[in-house]
């Protein structure tokens, strides 16, 4: 079956004032109709950059590599431009962004955002227009929601401004929700609600969803397939269940142990040493090498290839080179 | 108790919404007859919700803002009765760290002068010796010295919070607030900032109020717990028994609503529908929100009073069970 999305080899380059940064090298991943996938890593690994790509948002001094392609319901969104462009953005596919606050226009009513989202897309009367968008509001959960439609951004706390950004996402009935971090700013249980609230949606709509965040905690029981990003790259990648019942790359058990657990009882929490370094100056060999807790002599200088460990579990790390005399070093 | 550092008694703070052509200004109560005592050498946890009042209550232990009842002592010495002169010697011995490490530095001052101008602010060193004594911070909190030179986004959110933890403790300070240290930061720097600070706590023998949203975060560093919704306490204790078995509905709560990583985990049934919204009923302010089997007329009629529970736990629900009793 032909996916929905299909990102193949994106990478992303930028000119900075620190040098050459290669933000996105060689990503590449596919989303099924009605799937979730999750990306998960930390600030400064591409996780947003890969996003913006998709919808081609990115600044001009961002170049995308002509090799690589985001065919997106047959289209490759590369080759897309002026009306084609517009058609899809927003329409085909939605994004809802970390910081609701800053998002929403603070001088519009929450009403006048979303019914600007349906006048872009649709011809739609103003009445009509106030219908579906107040009938949109209470399907994200916005209590009393005909008496919202005027209200504006401030009046409304975090949360519900976050669901007030997925109505307006949901306005054309996209096929693809691009949520990046969103519920990042969020108390926790408010997380839990808007979680729980895409998740519901999800099903409703049958859309798909990429759900980028750097809390595997959040993807856990939300994703059906899940990649790591480090340094650019995806560097594991598998269903939810196998990553998190088997993960391979030591990059995703240290993701997974530095969570904060109720279940766990530690004296000191298991950090990751370091810091992510910055995308002009990636390491040699294996990006994660400095910080890795389990490297090899080889680690240092050799790229490791993307190893197949079952059919849909790929893993970047020499650990998963199961050749003979691969141990060696 | 032996030895408290500070004790806050019935703190109460109101606020007045400014209003605007269509609404009359209102009075909120941030805060509603707070008792809290935090011993020396403790770290005691204030979680809520945005709008519980827990920063309101942080700020008002640090005298950086007036409560409108209540008192607070610091090592006997009552905060708000003090003149400009005691008073200054006393913010020497608190101090607090916040959310947002790139909102709360100045952009244009470099990281290293941030450090050091409580330092000088105190009159406490100058010169060579006042460089030195940065430097020394920056390696306490694991920063790399040769950054003091560095601006603010120079730093990543990680380094960056590093950096506001180094001013706090320059002067040396008794009692340091954490505001929602962490969670401004991603998971992997979350657990660097947390195990930092518990080595800081030992080694300097801090005393800590640490105030987050999320129970998980506060577990690790926490010898107490007091959970605050709409300005009163619902719920405090020793950690292991209040997270093992919380008494108050909200507790529950709040302890749900901690993502597992877990894809088999099935998040119980409890999450916590809406906002923390103001209450303007006689009974629990909790009450609207609460999930509790047995919620019923009185818990809207009759606001349940703190009352205590072994173990030195204490709890304001009409329908708490105390666990060790049975």
């Amino acid at each position: 079956m032909t996916p929905l999305l299909d990102v193949r080899d994106l990478t992303v380059e930028f000119d900075t004032a620190d040098g050459h940064a290669l933000a996105v090298d060689r990503v590449s991943f596919h989303i099924a109709a009605g799937e979730t996938l999750g990306i998960v890593g930390e600030s400064g690994c591409g996780k947003t950059v890969t996003a913006l790509s998709i919808l081609r948002l990115l600044d001009d001094e961002a170049v995308t590599s002509p090799s690589s392609a985001i065919v997106f319901d047959g289209t490759d969104i590369r080759r897309l431009d002026g009306e084609a462009l517009r058609a899809v953005r927003g329409a085909k596919i939605a994004m809802v962004f970390q910081e609701p606050g800053t998002s929403l226009n603070p001088v519009l009513t929450i009403g006048s955002q979303i019914t600007e989202a349906l006048h872009a897309h649709r011809t739609i009367d103003t009445g009509a227009a106030r219908a579906r968008a107040i009938a949109l509001l209470d399907l994200v959960g916005i209590p009393d929601a005909a008496s919202r439609f005027t209200a504006y951004p401030h009046q409304l706390s975090g949360g519900m401004q976050q669901r007030v950004m997925i109505a307006m996402a949901l306005s054309c009935e996209p096929q693809l929700l691009i949520a990046d971090e969103p519920t990042t700013a969020l108390d926790v249980t408010i997380q839990a609600q808007i979680l729980e609230l895409l998740q519901a949606l999800k099903g409703r709509l049958g859309m798909a969803m990429l759900l980028i965040t750097h809390d595997l905690g959040v993807v856990a029981g939300s994703a059906d397939r899940v990649a790591v990003m480090y340094g650019g790259q995806i560097v594991e990648q598998a269903a939810t269940r196998e990553l998190f019942r088997n993960p391979q790359h030591p990059y995703t058990r240290a993701l997974l142990d530095a969570i904060p657990r109720l279940d766990v009882v530690t004296p000191r929490l298991p950090a990751i040493a370091g810091a992510v370094p910055p995308a002009t100056a990636w390491p040699a060999g294996c990006r994660f090498h400095p910080r890795c807790s389990q490297v090899l002599d080889r680690c240092s200088t050799d790229v490791p290839p993307t190893f197949v460990l079952a059919p849909s579990h790929f893993s970047r790390c020499w650990l998963a080179d199961t050749s003979p005399g691969s141990r060696d070093g | 108790m032996a030895d408290v550092l500070v004790d806050a008694r019935r703190v109460t703070r109101d606020f007045r919404s400014a209003g605007d052509i269509f609404r009359r200004p209102q009075t909120i109560r941030a805060l509603d007859r707070v008792d809290l005592t935090v011993a020396r050498g403790e770290t005691v946890a204030v979680v809520g919700e945005s709008g519980s009042g827990k920063s309101t209550l942080g700020r008002i232990l640090l005298r950086l803002l007036d409560p409108t009842d209540g008192t607070v002592n610091f090592d006997g010495v009552d905060v708000f009765a003090l003149k400009r002169e005691p008073l200054r010697q006393l913010r020497r011995r608190m101090q607090i760290v916040f959310q947002d490490p790139y909102g709360s530095l100045n952009p244009r001052m470099r990281v290293g002068d941030a450090v050091g101008e409580p330092l000088e602010i105190h009159r406490l060193a100058a010169g060579a010796d006042l460089e030195r004594r940065v430097r020394d911070l920056f390696a306490e909190v694991g920063l790399d010295p040769s950054y003091v030179g560095r601006f603010p986004h120079e730093l990543s959110g990680g380094q960056r919070q590093r950096v506001g933890i180094a001013r706090a403790l320059a002067v040396a300070p008794d009692f340091v607030v954490l505001d929602e240290p962490v969670s401004a930061l991603d998971v992997s720097v979350q657990a660097q900032v947390l195990n930092l600070l518990a080595d800081l706590r030992d080694r300097r023998s801090l005393t800590y109020l640490f105030i987050a949203h999320d129970l998980a975060v506060v577990k690790h560093l926490a010898n107490r717990v007091v959970v605050l919704y709409l300005g009163q306490v619902m719920e405090q204790g020793p950690v292991a028994p209040l997270y093992d078995a919380p008494l108050h509905p909200y507790t529950s709560a709040l302890l749900d609503a901690v993502p597992t990583p877990d894809p088999d985990a099935t998040r119980e049934q409890t999450t916590l529908r809406g906002d923390i919204a103001s209450y303007a009923g006689v009974g629990c302010v909790f009450a609207p929100r609460c999930m509790h089997q047995k919620k019923d007329d009185r818990c809207f009629s009759e606001r349940p009073a703190l009352r205590p529970f072994a173990e030195q736990r204490m709890a304001a629900c009409h329908y708490a069970d105390d666990p060790a009793k049975e």
